[in-house]
């Protein structure tokens, strides 16, 4: 586990900042704070530094930030729009655990919350 | 909203540059490093300042800030030089939820499942192409004959599935349309513009006409079911994003096509490691495309909504604003010693397509066209080469282009 020096600059952003594991695309694992109000996808890139592509800016067109949610977390998360379901269905590698991490706003109850990037396509 | 008057800036900030001047295309290695290093800057086109954004930061601040930017043209005297396409309503040009609606309606077309099933006919009519420079012999153009035919074959041929006859009307559409780019304020578009944007309006129409009766595995059938399936699309919608679809990726892949087989035959040894080892062959055209020019030094004008700075620059409300993609590649702060080509440094968020609402909907079309060309080429021809090993490239193209003029290689 790296990157625990994410956890506390995310502290620092205020409230209590659920944590995150992720892991890359080589099979290691980070813990990264969230940032309570933003997307998931935000606290991933900008804050954990991980690879993910994001290229439309959270807006629901690319299916660039694409992850598997742990079986455990799925029926916690917010279900998916007609938007977000059309995408990831148009994915070559996606599964019933993928979400596109821009549609999940990130609140105090994820932590915990245990990830795994996509494969970029 | 109006013009914003010269004398409202700061004199320091303005910039005695010309976009339209082929010493500035010429340049770009030497110009663009000091625009990414620099706070936002005006530029004085046709009286009117415009602010170009070169550092990586500041141009993703424009790019995702849908409040403060948009991308719809106002209507000012003297900003009908926007209008690129002569009245078609591009997605580049609309917001919100217009943009929104048209954008879901077409992404499908464009997505990792629909592209994986094109790959084998993508593959073979690449492999036409070489046959044909093949059958002329050792020499050949590698802009004329590859790089700015490529996407002809992927999208033309096989996605929109035009016939060469469609394929020649729109490609004399696309030689004329730079000549808008440098089209004056005032002056109307020269008459050779208006007349291959007809045939080209025609043309497509008459595709529009025939898909609908005789539906097949296409894009324009597939964004003409979407449309009768919701009534979503309407005629004039599924006209100007056809039409969008096919501009924007020519001159898009013509670039970025020059520019990736500059960058690796230019380097031969990097060349070799990547023959050697194909899985590299994604991140060495992520580097061609931030190294060699592909992005163009400036982008279609975003316009201020409200009066605010940006990194330090003062910009009003209605300014165009324009970011320089390639100046975001050679930004130090984010790739360090960004002139050094280098295949490992594997780049991320490069902005060659853009980003945010707006970034391109075609690339991983493109990114898959680069990939089969670049396979395919030195696959069939392993020992093909620059035929100058000095070789350096003339620019050319529509303002902001930066488009191989000529690259004469040699396939053994």
């Amino acid at each position: 586990v790296t990157a625990a020096a994410h956890v506390e600059d995310g502290a620092a952003h205020g409230g209590v900042a659920p944590v995150v594991t992720a892991t890359d695309r080589d099979g290691r694992q980070h813990r990264v704070a969230g940032l309570v109000g933003k997307s998931l996808m935000v606290t991933l890139k900008y804050e954990g530094g991980l690879d993910v592509a994001a290229d439309c800016g959270g807006n629901c067109f690319c299916a660039t930030c694409h992850v598997y949610v742990a079986d455990e977390w799925l029926e916690r998360l917010p279900v998916q729009s007609e938007e977000e379901l059309e995408l990831l269905d148009e994915l070559v590698h996606s599964t019933p655990s993928s979400r596109l991490a821009c549609q999940i706003p990130v609140v105090a109850e994820l932590d915990g919350l245990s990830l795994t990037l996509a494969p970029r396509e | 909203v109006t013009t914003v008057a010269p004398d409202r800036l700061d004199p320091a900030k303005i910039e005695d540059i010309d976009l339209a001047s082929l010493e500035l295309k010429q340049n770009f290695r030497t110009v663009l490093p000091e625009w990414a290093s620099r706070p936002p800057f005006y530029v004085i086109v046709d009286g009117a300042p415009q602010v170009i954004v070169g550092r990586y930061d500041d141009a993703r601040e424009v790019f995702l800030d849908k409040e403060r930017f948009t991308n719809v043209v106002p209507r000012l005297p003297g900003f009908e030089k926007f209008d690129k396409f002569m009245g078609v309503q591009t997605l580049a040009q609309m917001d919100g939820e217009m943009h929104a609606r048209i954008r879901r309606l077409m992404n499908p077309a464009f997505s990792p499942k629909s592209l994986a099933s094109f790959e084998e006919q993508f593959t073979a009519s690449i492999d036409e192409l070489l046959d044909g420079i093949e059958a002329d012999g050792n020499e050949f153009d590698a802009m004329a004959r590859y790089a700015s035919v490529l996407i002809h074959r992927t999208l033309m041929a096989e996605m929109v599935g035009l016939t060469p006859e469609q394929r020649e009307i729109f490609l004399e559409m696309h030689r004329q349309i730079p000549k808008t780019t440098y089209t004056k304020p005032g002056e109307p578009f020269p008459p050779e513009c208006i007349a291959a944007m007809d045939a080209a309006t025609a043309m497509i129409n008459a595709i529009i006409e025939e898909r609908r009766a005789n539906p097949g595995h296409d894009l324009v059938s597939a964004l003409i079911q979407a449309r009768d399936e919701g009534d979503k699309l309407t005629d004039k919608e599924l006209f100007d994003q056809t039409f969008t679809v096919c501009a924007a990726a020519l001159a898009g892949t013509t670039t970025g096509a020059g520019a990736m087989l500059w960058g690796m035959y230019g380097h031969p040894d990097q060349l070799e490691e990547v023959k050697r080892d194909r899985s590299l062959v994604p991140q060495a055209i992520e580097e061609c495309l931030r190294w060699a020019g592909t992005a163009g030094y400036v982008t279609f004008a975003r316009f201020a909504t409200t009066d605010f700075e940006l990194g330090g620059t003062a910009i009003y409300a209605g300014m165009p604003v324009r970011i320089s993609p390639q100046a975001t590649s050679f930004d130090a702060t984010r790739y360090p010693d960004p002139q050094r080509f280098d295949i490992h440094r594997d780049p991320k968020d490069v902005m060659v397509f853009g980003l945010g609402a707006h970034h391109c909907i075609g690339h991983r079309l493109a990114r898959q066209t680069l990939r089969i060309a670049l396979e395919r080429l030195f696959g069939r021809f392993p020992d093909a080469h620059l035929a100058d090993p000095n070789f350096q490239p003339n620019y050319v193209g529509a303002v902001g282009e930066l488009r191989i003029e000529s690259m004469p290689m040699h396939l053994r």
